[in-house]
């Protein structure tokens, strides 16, 4: 499990709040570079049009890495459920 | 956790991005340990500061461009943004030596001097209490200056006072520029004694784009210049550049402004 340097920070504030960001950290890292980088550039709310001006790749890699990128975290949550 | 849990998580968890400066070092790895598990679980969470260190690293590497970004000169770019940023955020050290001192020099000869821009600010200076606020949509495009750097100067109106927002009647700054960066030239009276600490970001909506902090790219009076790399101003309608002064008191001015490409 990652350790995490959480100094100054006021989030999390419970020990099962630093569970779940462990989690997610833990999935985002497991990311390949690309998918993660427009994964996250998307949950921050840019368009496809803005990832594709801020990164360089295309329009069509845009949409793979996000799509795949989603689709790889939803199979991992359903992984660890079970 | 569910992919919505996530995404919340993401965005709670992100935090204020660190200032260029700080990403520049990580991505050359000489960064002291302490700040470099901080700003790595920043970047796993912030796509623009992980995009902005991937561009760096790959301009670090060019072998490993991918063939689009190469067809954008990304290595190019990414230099010229890294030397910029350096410039507009870093006061010139000792150990840097004449190179360094002579880039800021030519920075600021060339952004403040070259553009009408910095003419407009100048003539409110001249009656500071009461002046009134030039065109603030003015927006200067240089793309063939003397270093060969696209850059582009946008003038900000300045504002009367801490709590004044936006002038109503000085309408949208707006910046349609195709340069690799934008030299963000703005004017708020300085506070010299004693000396106060300028902190400025780029805001949209409640997102923070940009921070820099203790910028020293200032005259004597209180006309900065910030450079920004415009791959991280999207077009938009949404952005704030705030000034942060720290001194005797806390001061705060609000430059609205949109991007259209």
């Amino acid at each position: 499990m990652r350790e995490l340097a959480l100094t100054g920070r006021e989030y999390p504030s419970t020990a099962g709040e630093l569970l779940l960001i462990r989690e997610a950290l833990d999935l985002l890292a497991s990311l390949e570079e690309p998918y993660r980088v427009c994964y996250l550039l998307k949950v921050q709310r840019y368009s496809y049009e803005e990832i594709t001006l801020m990164t360089g790749y295309s329009f069509e890699q845009v949409k793979v890495f996000i799509r795949t990128a989603h689709r790889n975290l939803v199979k991992r949550f359903e992984r660890e459920r079970t | 956790m569910s992919a919505k849990e996530l995404r919340r998580i993401v965005r709670k968890f992100r935090g204020a991005c660190p200032d260029s400066e700080a990403l520049i070092r990580f991505a050359e790895d000489s960064i002291p340990e302490a700040d470099k598990s901080r700003i790595a679980e920043h970047l796993l969470v912030c796509g623009v500061c992980a995009n902005d260190v991937r561009l760096l690293r790959e301009s670090q590497n060019p072998a490993d461009m991918p063939a689009q970004i190469d067809r954008f000169r990304k290595r190019e770019i990414e230099q010229r943004f890294r030397r910029f940023l350096r410039v507009s955020t870093d006061p010139p050290s000792h150990s840097a030596g004449r190179l360094r001192v002579a880039a800021v020099a030519m920075a600021a000869a060339l952004v403040l001097f070259s553009y009408p821009a910095y003419l407009g600010l100048r003539l409110i200076l001249a009656d500071a209490a009461g002046a009134k606020i030039p065109s603030n949509k003015r927006i200067e495009e240089n793309t063939g200056s003397p270093s060969g750097t696209e850059i582009a100067s946008s003038d900000f109106v300045r504002f009367e006072s801490a709590v004044r927002g936006a002038d109503p009647q000085a309408g949208e700054i707006v910046i349609r520029s195709k340069a690799d960066l934008l030299g963000l030239v703005f004017f708020v009276p300085i506070e010299d004694s004693p000396k106060a600490h300028y902190d400025c970001r780029i805001t949209r909506g409640s997102a923070i784009l940009s921070e820099f902090r203790d910028i020293k790219s200032f005259d004597g009076i209180g006309n900065f210049v910030l450079t920004v790399n415009s791959r991280r101003l999207p077009p938009s309608h949404d952005y704030r550049l705030v000034v942060t002064e720290t001194g005797k008191s806390v001061r705060k001015w609000q430059f609205p402004f949109a991007v259209e490409k």
